[in-house]
Protein backbone atom coordinates (compact mmCIF):
# COMPACT_ATOMS: atom_id res chain seq x y z
CA UNK A 1 0.00 0.00 0.00
CA UNK A 2 3.34 2.18 0.62
CA UNK A 3 4.08 1.51 -2.94
CA UNK A 4 0.50 3.04 -4.43
CA UNK A 5 0.67 6.05 -2.68
CA UNK A 6 3.84 7.03 -3.46
CA UNK A 7 3.34 6.27 -6.95
CA UNK A 8 -0.23 8.26 -6.63
CA UNK A 9 2.06 11.08 -5.12
CA UNK A 10 4.21 11.29 -7.79
CA UNK A 11 1.58 11.37 -10.28
CA UNK A 12 0.24 14.36 -8.61
CA UNK A 13 3.85 16.72 -9.57
CA UNK A 14 3.46 18.95 -11.92
CA UNK A 15 -0.56 18.42 -12.39
CA UNK A 16 -3.52 20.65 -12.07
CA UNK A 17 -4.64 19.52 -8.85
CA UNK A 18 -1.84 21.55 -7.14
CA UNK A 19 -3.12 24.20 -8.31
CA UNK A 20 -6.62 23.30 -7.73
CA UNK A 21 -5.84 23.07 -4.09
CA UNK A 22 -4.62 26.58 -4.06
CA UNK A 23 -7.68 28.19 -5.66
CA UNK A 24 -9.68 28.60 -2.61
CA UNK A 25 -7.66 29.40 0.29
CA UNK A 26 -6.05 32.45 -2.19
CA UNK A 27 -9.76 33.32 -3.34
CA UNK A 28 -10.97 32.88 0.20
CA UNK A 29 -8.05 34.95 1.55
CA UNK A 30 -8.34 37.86 -1.03
CA UNK A 31 -12.65 38.10 -0.46
CA UNK A 32 -12.00 38.38 3.33
CA UNK A 33 -8.95 40.93 3.02
CA UNK A 34 -11.44 42.78 1.01
CA UNK A 35 -14.53 42.58 2.84
CA UNK A 36 -12.60 42.98 6.29
CA UNK A 37 -11.27 46.76 4.72
CA UNK A 38 -14.71 47.74 3.30
CA UNK A 39 -16.43 47.36 6.93
CA UNK A 40 -17.55 50.86 8.26
CA UNK A 41 -16.65 49.51 12.07
CA UNK A 42 -13.86 47.24 13.07
CA UNK A 43 -14.98 43.09 12.89
CA UNK A 44 -14.59 40.47 15.70
CA UNK A 45 -12.15 37.39 15.00
CA UNK A 46 -15.45 34.79 15.98
CA UNK A 47 -17.31 36.01 12.90
CA UNK A 48 -14.59 36.41 10.84
CA UNK A 49 -14.05 32.55 10.99
CA UNK A 50 -17.85 32.09 10.79
CA UNK A 51 -18.38 33.85 7.56
CA UNK A 52 -14.94 32.69 5.90
CA UNK A 53 -16.10 29.08 7.14
CA UNK A 54 -19.52 29.72 5.33
CA UNK A 55 -18.48 30.67 1.80
CA UNK A 56 -15.68 27.98 2.34
CA UNK A 57 -18.52 25.52 3.26
CA UNK A 58 -21.00 26.62 1.14
CA UNK A 59 -18.96 26.82 -2.50
CA UNK A 60 -15.34 26.36 -2.32
CA UNK A 61 -15.24 22.60 -0.79
CA UNK A 62 -17.40 21.25 -2.96
CA UNK A 63 -16.35 22.61 -6.44
CA UNK A 64 -12.86 22.06 -4.56
CA UNK A 65 -13.79 18.30 -4.31
CA UNK A 66 -15.64 18.18 -7.70
CA UNK A 67 -11.91 19.29 -9.18
CA UNK A 68 -9.93 17.48 -7.10
CA UNK A 69 -11.53 14.19 -7.36
CA UNK A 70 -12.29 14.69 -11.23
CA UNK A 71 -8.90 15.50 -12.17
CA UNK A 72 -7.17 12.16 -9.96
CA UNK A 73 -9.50 9.98 -11.63
CA UNK A 74 -9.08 11.72 -15.16
CA UNK A 75 -5.10 10.81 -14.81
CA UNK A 76 -6.45 7.39 -15.32
CA UNK A 77 -8.92 7.42 -17.63
CA UNK A 78 -6.62 7.32 -20.84
CA UNK A 79 -6.56 4.69 -23.31
CA UNK A 80 -5.83 1.80 -21.77
CA UNK A 81 -4.23 3.44 -18.43
CA UNK A 82 -6.76 1.85 -16.14
CA UNK A 83 -5.71 -1.93 -17.95
CA UNK A 84 -1.93 -1.36 -17.12
CA UNK A 85 -2.66 -0.95 -13.46
CA UNK A 86 -4.79 -3.25 -13.42
CA UNK A 87 -2.96 -5.61 -14.73
CA UNK A 88 -0.10 -5.44 -12.10
CA UNK A 89 0.21 -8.11 -8.85
CA UNK A 90 -1.10 -5.30 -6.92
CA UNK A 91 -4.33 -5.40 -5.44
CA UNK A 92 -7.30 -3.77 -7.14
CA UNK A 93 -8.73 -2.80 -3.74
CA UNK A 94 -5.30 -1.07 -3.02
CA UNK A 95 -5.25 0.83 -6.19
CA UNK A 96 -8.68 2.36 -5.51
CA UNK A 97 -8.12 2.74 -1.98
CA UNK A 98 -4.82 5.08 -3.10
CA UNK A 99 -7.28 7.04 -5.24
CA UNK A 100 -9.72 7.54 -1.84
CA UNK A 101 -6.65 8.19 0.76
CA UNK A 102 -5.45 10.75 -1.75
CA UNK A 103 -8.59 12.74 -2.59
CA UNK A 104 -9.15 12.71 1.24
CA UNK A 105 -5.92 14.04 2.05
CA UNK A 106 -5.95 16.67 -0.43
CA UNK A 107 -9.26 18.18 0.70
CA UNK A 108 -7.41 17.65 4.50
CA UNK A 109 -4.45 19.91 3.13
CA UNK A 110 -7.18 22.46 1.36
CA UNK A 111 -9.03 22.58 4.42
CA UNK A 112 -5.61 23.48 6.80
CA UNK A 113 -4.91 26.21 4.20
CA UNK A 114 -8.72 27.02 4.60
CA UNK A 115 -7.23 27.33 8.51
CA UNK A 116 -4.22 29.33 7.81
CA UNK A 117 -6.05 31.55 5.09
CA UNK A 118 -9.06 32.67 7.99
CA UNK A 119 -5.91 34.09 10.26
CA UNK A 120 -3.50 35.62 7.76
CA UNK A 121 -6.15 37.22 6.20
CA UNK A 122 -7.46 38.90 9.63
CA UNK A 123 -3.83 40.11 10.72
CA UNK A 124 -3.12 41.37 6.46
CA UNK A 125 -6.39 43.55 7.11
CA UNK A 126 -5.66 44.71 10.20
CA UNK A 127 -1.63 45.27 8.95
CA UNK A 128 -2.94 47.27 5.71
CA UNK A 129 -5.48 49.24 7.53
CA UNK A 130 -5.34 49.17 11.77
CA UNK A 131 -8.78 50.92 12.43
CA UNK A 132 -9.97 47.57 10.49
CA UNK A 133 -8.03 45.32 12.86
CA UNK A 134 -9.98 42.78 14.20
CA UNK A 135 -11.42 42.60 17.67
CA UNK A 136 -10.86 39.72 20.64
CA UNK A 137 -8.19 36.63 20.61
CA UNK A 138 -8.53 35.10 17.25
CA UNK A 139 -10.15 31.74 18.00
CA UNK A 140 -7.08 29.38 16.75
CA UNK A 141 -8.86 26.36 18.60
CA UNK A 142 -12.51 26.98 17.22
CA UNK A 143 -11.70 27.27 14.05
CA UNK A 144 -9.48 23.85 14.08
CA UNK A 145 -12.92 22.34 15.38
CA UNK A 146 -15.33 23.94 13.16
CA UNK A 147 -13.40 23.03 9.88
CA UNK A 148 -12.08 19.59 10.63
CA UNK A 149 -16.19 18.60 11.31
CA UNK A 150 -16.73 20.49 8.10
CA UNK A 151 -13.87 18.19 6.48
CA UNK A 152 -15.16 15.19 7.98
CA UNK A 153 -19.01 15.87 7.21
CA UNK A 154 -17.66 16.56 3.51
CA UNK A 155 -16.53 12.66 3.21
CA UNK A 156 -20.37 11.62 1.62
CA UNK A 157 -19.87 14.57 -0.62
CA UNK A 158 -16.32 13.35 -1.76
CA UNK A 159 -17.51 9.49 -1.70
CA UNK A 160 -20.41 11.02 -4.63
CA UNK A 161 -17.80 13.01 -6.68
CA UNK A 162 -15.12 10.01 -6.29
CA UNK A 163 -17.53 7.67 -7.23
CA UNK A 164 -19.03 8.86 -10.39
CA UNK A 165 -14.95 10.47 -11.22
CA UNK A 166 -14.16 7.22 -11.04
CA UNK A 167 -16.38 5.28 -12.42
CA UNK A 168 -17.04 7.08 -15.95
CA UNK A 169 -14.65 7.83 -18.12
CA UNK A 170 -15.76 11.21 -18.25
CA UNK A 171 -14.21 14.83 -17.16
CA UNK A 172 -17.52 16.51 -17.94
CA UNK A 173 -20.00 14.24 -15.50
CA UNK A 174 -18.75 14.90 -12.17
CA UNK A 175 -18.05 18.53 -13.05
CA UNK A 176 -21.89 18.94 -13.84
CA UNK A 177 -22.52 16.84 -10.72
CA UNK A 178 -21.07 19.07 -8.44
CA UNK A 179 -21.65 22.08 -9.48
CA UNK A 180 -25.41 21.17 -9.83
CA UNK A 181 -24.99 19.35 -6.39
CA UNK A 182 -23.67 23.17 -4.99
CA UNK A 183 -26.50 24.94 -6.65
CA UNK A 184 -29.13 22.65 -5.81
CA UNK A 185 -27.70 22.90 -2.03
CA UNK A 186 -28.74 26.86 -1.71
CA UNK A 187 -32.18 26.08 -2.42
CA UNK A 188 -32.29 23.42 -0.16
CA UNK A 189 -30.78 24.28 3.17
CA UNK A 190 -33.99 26.16 3.80
CA UNK A 191 -35.70 22.55 3.17
CA UNK A 192 -36.51 19.95 6.56
CA UNK A 193 -35.01 17.17 4.36
CA UNK A 194 -31.52 19.71 3.33
CA UNK A 195 -30.04 17.51 6.69
CA UNK A 196 -29.57 14.68 3.88
CA UNK A 197 -28.12 16.30 1.32
CA UNK A 198 -24.38 15.38 0.75
CA UNK A 199 -23.84 19.22 -0.81
CA UNK A 200 -25.03 20.68 2.96
CA UNK A 201 -23.76 18.51 5.33
CA UNK A 202 -20.73 20.85 5.91
CA UNK A 203 -22.74 23.72 6.02
CA UNK A 204 -24.56 21.87 9.03
CA UNK A 205 -21.60 22.55 11.31
CA UNK A 206 -22.63 26.09 11.58
CA UNK A 207 -26.34 25.04 12.42
CA UNK A 208 -27.08 26.39 16.03
CA UNK A 209 -28.98 22.96 17.08
CA UNK A 210 -26.10 20.82 18.08
CA UNK A 211 -28.80 17.86 17.11
CA UNK A 212 -28.79 18.86 13.59
CA UNK A 213 -24.69 19.67 13.20
CA UNK A 214 -24.12 16.26 14.93
CA UNK A 215 -26.21 14.71 12.79
CA UNK A 216 -24.56 16.25 9.87
CA UNK A 217 -21.14 14.70 10.91
CA UNK A 218 -22.02 11.91 11.51
CA UNK A 219 -24.31 11.08 7.93
CA UNK A 220 -21.17 12.62 6.06
CA UNK A 221 -18.49 11.11 8.37
CA UNK A 222 -19.92 7.72 8.73
CA UNK A 223 -21.98 7.71 5.85
CA UNK A 224 -19.23 9.32 3.67
CA UNK A 225 -16.79 6.36 5.08
CA UNK A 226 -19.38 3.42 4.11
CA UNK A 227 -20.10 4.75 0.64
CA UNK A 228 -16.04 5.12 -0.09
CA UNK A 229 -15.65 1.40 1.19
CA UNK A 230 -18.31 0.26 -1.36
CA UNK A 231 -16.75 2.29 -4.32
CA UNK A 232 -13.68 0.70 -3.77
CA UNK A 233 -15.54 -2.58 -3.30
CA UNK A 234 -17.25 -2.40 -6.87
CA UNK A 235 -14.62 -1.03 -8.66
CA UNK A 236 -12.42 -3.67 -7.50
CA UNK A 237 -15.20 -6.11 -9.19
CA UNK A 238 -16.22 -4.78 -12.06
CA UNK A 239 -14.93 -5.53 -15.47
CA UNK A 240 -12.46 -3.01 -17.25
CA UNK A 241 -12.42 -2.86 -20.87
CA UNK B 1 -3.64 -30.21 -26.94
CA UNK B 2 -0.44 -29.21 -28.78
CA UNK B 3 2.42 -31.72 -27.34
CA UNK B 4 4.06 -30.82 -24.87
CA UNK B 5 4.28 -31.53 -21.13
CA UNK B 6 0.72 -30.75 -18.91
CA UNK B 7 3.53 -28.58 -16.24
CA UNK B 8 5.31 -26.78 -19.06
CA UNK B 9 2.06 -24.39 -19.48
CA UNK B 10 2.66 -20.73 -18.83
CA UNK B 11 -0.60 -19.75 -20.33
CA UNK B 12 -3.02 -22.48 -19.73
CA UNK B 13 -6.85 -21.82 -20.69
CA UNK B 14 -9.68 -24.54 -19.79
CA UNK B 15 -13.46 -23.42 -21.34
CA UNK B 16 -12.51 -20.06 -21.26
CA UNK B 17 -15.96 -18.47 -22.58
CA UNK B 18 -17.31 -14.70 -22.34
CA UNK B 19 -20.11 -13.11 -24.28
CA UNK B 20 -21.07 -9.57 -24.20
CA UNK B 21 -24.61 -9.47 -25.18
CA UNK B 22 -25.62 -11.43 -27.90
CA UNK B 23 -22.15 -11.33 -29.08
CA UNK B 24 -19.81 -14.71 -28.50
CA UNK B 25 -16.83 -12.83 -28.15
CA UNK B 26 -14.45 -16.03 -26.76
CA UNK B 27 -16.29 -19.33 -27.67
CA UNK B 28 -14.51 -22.29 -24.96
CA UNK B 29 -11.13 -21.44 -25.51
CA UNK B 30 -8.29 -23.97 -24.53
CA UNK B 31 -5.11 -21.84 -24.74
CA UNK B 32 -2.15 -23.11 -23.76
CA UNK B 33 1.41 -21.75 -24.36
CA UNK B 34 4.10 -23.64 -23.05
CA UNK B 35 7.73 -22.41 -21.32
CA UNK B 36 10.11 -20.55 -23.43
CA UNK B 37 7.91 -19.79 -26.42
CA UNK B 38 7.31 -16.80 -28.58
CA UNK B 39 3.47 -17.34 -29.45
CA UNK B 40 2.24 -15.81 -32.03
CA UNK B 41 -2.02 -15.14 -30.97
CA UNK B 42 -3.51 -14.46 -34.72
CA UNK B 43 -6.73 -13.11 -35.78
CA UNK B 44 -8.16 -10.62 -37.39
CA UNK B 45 -9.83 -7.79 -35.56
CA UNK B 46 -13.08 -8.33 -33.37
CA UNK B 47 -11.80 -12.18 -33.62
CA UNK B 48 -11.37 -12.41 -29.51
CA UNK B 49 -7.60 -11.61 -29.52
CA UNK B 50 -8.04 -8.12 -27.05
CA UNK B 51 -11.11 -10.06 -25.13
CA UNK B 52 -9.01 -13.03 -24.15
CA UNK B 53 -6.01 -10.82 -22.98
CA UNK B 54 -7.52 -9.31 -21.33
CA UNK B 55 -9.30 -12.12 -19.12
CA UNK B 56 -5.86 -13.53 -19.33
CA UNK B 57 -4.66 -10.70 -17.18
CA UNK B 58 -7.85 -10.78 -14.54
CA UNK B 59 -9.33 -7.53 -16.48
CA UNK B 60 -12.30 -9.02 -17.39
CA UNK B 61 -14.00 -12.35 -15.79
CA UNK B 62 -14.93 -15.19 -18.17
CA UNK B 63 -18.31 -16.55 -17.56
CA UNK B 64 -16.83 -20.22 -17.99
CA UNK B 65 -14.09 -21.70 -17.80
CA UNK B 66 -10.70 -21.26 -16.03
CA UNK B 67 -7.39 -19.38 -16.55
CA UNK B 68 -3.64 -20.38 -14.68
CA UNK B 69 -0.61 -17.85 -15.62
CA UNK B 70 2.18 -19.86 -14.23
CA UNK B 71 0.71 -22.66 -12.81
CA UNK B 72 -1.64 -20.20 -10.55
CA UNK B 73 -5.47 -19.67 -10.83
CA UNK B 74 -5.80 -15.65 -12.27
CA UNK B 75 -9.07 -15.50 -9.92
CA UNK B 76 -8.13 -17.51 -6.73
CA UNK B 77 -4.60 -16.75 -7.03
CA UNK B 78 -4.40 -13.21 -8.71
CA UNK B 79 -1.05 -11.94 -7.14
CA UNK B 80 0.83 -15.29 -8.04
CA UNK B 81 -0.34 -15.50 -11.10
CA UNK B 82 0.50 -12.25 -12.22
CA UNK B 83 3.74 -11.50 -10.28
CA UNK B 84 6.35 -11.93 -12.74
CA UNK B 85 4.28 -11.18 -15.61
CA UNK B 86 4.34 -8.23 -18.12
CA UNK B 87 2.16 -6.62 -20.26
CA UNK B 88 1.34 -3.87 -23.14
CA UNK B 89 -2.02 -4.10 -23.89
CA UNK B 90 -3.58 -1.97 -26.90
CA UNK B 91 -2.40 1.65 -26.71
CA UNK B 92 0.36 1.94 -24.03
CA UNK B 93 -1.03 4.39 -21.50
CA UNK B 94 1.43 7.24 -19.56
CA UNK B 95 1.35 10.16 -17.67
CA UNK B 96 2.28 12.75 -19.95
CA UNK B 97 3.07 15.55 -17.64
CA UNK B 98 5.46 13.54 -16.10
CA UNK B 99 9.02 12.16 -18.10
CA UNK B 100 9.41 8.65 -19.03
CA UNK B 101 11.42 8.24 -16.23
CA UNK B 102 9.35 9.57 -13.93
CA UNK B 103 6.18 7.44 -15.62
CA UNK B 104 8.39 3.93 -15.01
CA UNK B 105 9.22 5.17 -11.23
CA UNK B 106 5.36 4.96 -10.85
CA UNK B 107 5.29 1.09 -12.13
CA UNK B 108 8.62 0.85 -10.13
CA UNK B 109 6.49 1.94 -6.55
CA UNK B 110 3.96 -0.24 -7.20
CA UNK B 111 6.44 -3.13 -7.84
CA UNK B 112 8.67 -2.75 -5.42
CA UNK B 113 11.31 -2.26 -7.76
CA UNK B 114 14.72 0.16 -7.01
CA UNK B 115 15.06 2.73 -9.55
CA UNK B 116 18.11 0.88 -11.00
CA UNK B 117 15.52 -1.29 -12.68
CA UNK B 118 14.26 1.52 -14.54
CA UNK B 119 17.29 2.66 -15.79
CA UNK B 120 18.58 -1.15 -17.24
CA UNK B 121 14.67 -0.97 -19.30
CA UNK B 122 15.27 2.44 -20.34
CA UNK B 123 18.49 1.33 -21.75
CA UNK B 124 17.35 -1.66 -23.43
CA UNK B 125 14.32 0.17 -25.47
CA UNK B 126 16.62 2.79 -25.85
CA UNK B 127 14.98 5.71 -24.50
CA UNK B 128 17.48 6.72 -21.94
CA UNK B 129 18.80 9.75 -23.75
CA UNK B 130 14.84 10.79 -23.38
CA UNK B 131 14.21 9.44 -20.32
CA UNK B 132 14.12 13.34 -18.31
CA UNK B 133 11.28 15.03 -21.11
CA UNK B 134 8.19 14.60 -20.72
CA UNK B 135 5.98 12.27 -22.60
CA UNK B 136 3.66 14.62 -23.89
CA UNK B 137 6.62 15.70 -26.11
CA UNK B 138 7.25 11.83 -26.62
CA UNK B 139 6.46 10.16 -30.82
CA UNK B 140 4.11 7.27 -30.48
CA UNK B 141 6.86 4.94 -31.59
CA UNK B 142 8.77 6.37 -27.99
CA UNK B 143 5.72 5.84 -26.34
CA UNK B 144 4.97 2.50 -27.47
CA UNK B 145 8.88 1.54 -26.25
CA UNK B 146 8.49 3.35 -23.25
CA UNK B 147 5.05 0.96 -22.57
CA UNK B 148 7.35 -2.20 -23.57
CA UNK B 149 9.44 -0.46 -20.92
CA UNK B 150 7.35 -1.07 -18.57
CA UNK B 151 6.03 -4.28 -19.17
CA UNK B 152 9.84 -5.28 -18.99
CA UNK B 153 10.32 -4.22 -15.35
CA UNK B 154 11.53 -6.69 -12.72
CA UNK B 155 12.59 -9.15 -15.66
CA UNK B 156 9.31 -11.20 -16.10
CA UNK B 157 8.80 -14.71 -17.09
CA UNK B 158 5.69 -13.88 -19.02
CA UNK B 159 5.00 -11.12 -21.81
CA UNK B 160 1.60 -10.36 -23.09
CA UNK B 161 2.05 -7.57 -26.00
CA UNK B 162 -1.29 -7.17 -27.73
CA UNK B 163 -0.42 -5.62 -30.84
CA UNK B 164 3.49 -4.09 -29.79
CA UNK B 165 4.38 -2.89 -33.37
CA UNK B 166 1.39 -0.32 -34.04
CA UNK B 167 2.45 3.23 -34.38
CA UNK B 168 6.40 2.47 -34.62
CA UNK B 169 8.48 3.29 -37.72
CA UNK B 170 10.60 0.70 -40.30
CA UNK B 171 13.56 0.66 -37.69
CA UNK B 172 11.36 0.54 -34.56
CA UNK B 173 9.68 -2.61 -36.08
CA UNK B 174 12.81 -4.26 -36.75
CA UNK B 175 14.50 -3.39 -32.92
CA UNK B 176 11.09 -4.76 -31.27
CA UNK B 177 10.51 -8.25 -33.71
CA UNK B 178 14.24 -8.28 -32.58
CA UNK B 179 13.34 -7.68 -28.47
CA UNK B 180 10.50 -10.70 -28.68
CA UNK B 181 12.47 -13.02 -30.91
CA UNK B 182 15.29 -13.30 -28.24
CA UNK B 183 13.13 -12.73 -25.30
CA UNK B 184 13.54 -16.45 -24.37
CA UNK B 185 17.01 -16.34 -24.40
CA UNK B 186 18.06 -12.57 -23.13
CA UNK B 187 15.49 -12.66 -20.41
CA UNK B 188 14.17 -16.03 -19.98
CA UNK B 189 10.93 -15.33 -21.15
CA UNK B 190 7.68 -16.71 -22.25
CA UNK B 191 5.95 -14.22 -24.69
CA UNK B 192 2.47 -14.02 -26.58
CA UNK B 193 2.24 -11.14 -28.85
CA UNK B 194 -0.96 -10.49 -30.65
CA UNK B 195 -1.28 -9.36 -33.63
CA UNK B 196 -3.55 -8.92 -36.70
CA UNK B 197 -0.57 -9.01 -39.05
CA UNK B 198 0.65 -12.58 -40.31
CA UNK B 199 3.63 -11.65 -41.59
CA UNK B 200 4.79 -10.09 -38.44
CA UNK B 201 4.32 -12.91 -36.39
CA UNK B 202 5.81 -15.53 -38.96
CA UNK B 203 8.57 -13.24 -38.56
CA UNK B 204 9.01 -13.20 -34.85
CA UNK B 205 7.44 -16.03 -32.99
CA UNK B 206 7.95 -19.99 -32.93
CA UNK B 207 4.15 -20.96 -31.45
CA UNK B 208 1.16 -19.86 -32.87
CA UNK B 209 -2.68 -19.90 -32.00
CA UNK B 210 -5.04 -19.24 -34.78
CA UNK B 211 -8.50 -17.28 -33.46
CA UNK B 212 -11.43 -16.61 -35.43
CA UNK B 213 -14.53 -15.14 -34.24
CA UNK B 214 -13.90 -16.10 -30.69
CA UNK B 215 -12.66 -19.83 -31.46
CA UNK B 216 -9.22 -21.20 -30.50
CA UNK B 217 -8.59 -22.96 -35.11
CA UNK B 218 -5.06 -23.82 -33.91
CA UNK B 219 -2.42 -23.87 -31.80
CA UNK B 220 1.20 -25.90 -32.00
CA UNK B 221 4.32 -24.69 -33.48
CA UNK B 222 4.42 -22.65 -36.80
CA UNK B 223 6.73 -25.71 -37.86
CA UNK B 224 3.40 -28.32 -37.11
CA UNK B 225 1.17 -25.66 -38.96
CA UNK B 226 3.49 -25.65 -42.07
CA UNK B 227 3.54 -29.27 -42.07
CA UNK B 228 -0.22 -29.34 -41.85
CA UNK B 229 -0.08 -27.76 -44.87
CA UNK B 230 2.89 -28.77 -46.88
CA UNK B 231 1.82 -26.67 -50.00
CA UNK B 232 2.42 -28.03 -53.56
CA UNK B 233 4.30 -27.75 -57.01
CA UNK B 234 3.00 -25.33 -59.34
CA UNK B 235 3.67 -26.60 -62.73
CA UNK B 236 4.03 -23.83 -65.83
CA UNK B 237 3.29 -25.64 -69.04
CA UNK B 238 0.80 -25.12 -72.33
CA UNK B 239 -2.22 -26.53 -72.84
CA UNK B 240 -3.16 -27.04 -68.74
CA UNK B 241 -6.68 -28.33 -69.35
CA UNK B 242 -5.18 -31.55 -70.63
CA UNK B 243 -1.74 -31.70 -68.42
CA UNK B 244 -4.76 -31.30 -65.49
CA UNK B 245 -6.66 -34.47 -66.57
CA UNK B 246 -3.69 -36.47 -67.49
CA UNK B 247 -2.22 -36.14 -64.06
CA UNK B 248 -5.74 -36.26 -61.83
CA UNK B 249 -4.88 -39.55 -62.40
CA UNK B 250 -2.42 -39.53 -59.58
CA UNK B 251 -3.10 -36.83 -58.23
CA UNK B 252 -7.17 -35.95 -57.61
CA UNK B 253 -6.32 -32.70 -56.20
CA UNK B 254 -4.84 -31.19 -58.53
CA UNK B 255 -5.96 -27.79 -60.11
CA UNK B 256 -5.78 -26.10 -63.32
CA UNK B 257 -3.87 -22.01 -63.33
CA UNK B 258 -4.33 -20.03 -65.87
CA UNK B 259 -0.45 -20.79 -67.67
CA UNK B 260 -0.34 -24.65 -66.03
CA UNK B 261 -1.02 -27.10 -63.21
CA UNK B 262 -0.94 -26.73 -59.22
CA UNK B 263 -0.47 -29.93 -57.23
CA UNK B 264 -1.20 -30.24 -53.75
CA UNK B 265 1.42 -31.96 -51.12
CA UNK B 266 5.30 -32.37 -50.66
CA UNK B 267 7.53 -33.20 -53.20
CA UNK B 268 11.30 -34.58 -53.18
CA UNK B 269 13.42 -33.84 -55.81
CA UNK B 270 12.66 -37.19 -57.19
CA UNK B 271 9.05 -36.99 -57.53
CA UNK B 272 9.37 -33.66 -58.99
CA UNK B 273 12.05 -35.52 -61.82
CA UNK B 274 9.48 -37.81 -62.28
CA UNK B 275 6.63 -35.72 -62.90
CA UNK B 276 8.53 -33.61 -65.76
CA UNK B 277 9.86 -36.17 -67.40
CA UNK B 278 6.36 -37.53 -67.58
CA UNK B 279 4.76 -34.50 -69.07
CA UNK B 280 7.81 -33.85 -71.43
CA UNK B 281 7.74 -37.51 -72.52
CA UNK B 282 3.51 -36.96 -73.03
CA UNK B 283 4.53 -33.62 -75.33
CA UNK B 284 3.41 -30.98 -72.72
CA UNK B 285 6.39 -28.05 -72.96
CA UNK B 286 6.99 -27.92 -69.38
CA UNK B 287 8.58 -23.88 -68.76
CA UNK B 288 8.95 -23.81 -64.75
CA UNK B 289 8.75 -26.12 -61.90
CA UNK B 290 8.17 -24.28 -58.69
CA UNK B 291 7.89 -25.41 -55.02
CA UNK B 292 5.08 -23.37 -53.45
CA UNK B 293 5.34 -22.67 -49.89
CA UNK B 294 2.40 -21.54 -47.84
CA UNK B 295 2.05 -18.45 -45.66
CA UNK B 296 0.40 -18.00 -42.86
CA UNK B 297 -1.43 -15.86 -44.73
CA UNK B 298 -2.64 -18.48 -46.97
CA UNK B 299 -3.31 -20.76 -44.31
CA UNK B 300 -5.47 -18.58 -42.07
CA UNK B 301 -7.40 -17.71 -45.05
CA UNK B 302 -7.78 -21.38 -46.09
CA UNK B 303 -8.75 -22.56 -42.23
CA UNK B 304 -11.05 -19.71 -42.10
CA UNK B 305 -13.17 -20.31 -45.54
CA UNK B 306 -11.57 -16.98 -46.61
CA UNK B 307 -13.19 -14.99 -44.44
CA UNK B 308 -10.75 -14.00 -42.21
CA UNK B 309 -10.81 -10.26 -43.20
CA UNK B 310 -7.16 -9.67 -42.61
CA UNK B 311 -5.86 -6.06 -42.88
Amino acid sequence: MIGVMRAEALKLRRSLAIIVMGVAPVMTFILTVLIQLSGESPGIWAFQMMSTSAIWAYFLLPMTATGLTALLAQMEHGPGTWSQILATPVPKWQVFTGKVVMALALMAIVTALIYVSIFASGFVAGWINPAEALEGSPPWWDAAKLLGKMYLASFLLIAVQLGVALRFNSFALPVSVGIGGTFVAVAATSSKYGIFFPWLLPVNMLASEPERAEFALMLGGVGGAALLALIVLYLSRRDWH
Amino acid sequence: MPHSRMNDWVIETEGVSRRFGSIQAVDSLDLHVPKGAVAGFLGPNGAGKTTTIRMLLGLIRPQGGSIRLGGHDIHSARRNALTGVGSLVETPAHYPHLTGAENLDIACHMAGLPRRERDRVLDLVGLAGAARRRVKGYSLGMRQRLGLARALLGNPKLLILDEPTNGLDPSGIHEMRTLIREAPERFGATVLVSSHLLGEIEQTANHVALMHRGKLLFQDTIAALMDAHPGGLTIRLDRPAEALARVRASHADAAQLEDGIRLPGRFTAAERATINRDLVEAGFAVSDLTLVKPSLESIFLERTGGTGDLQ
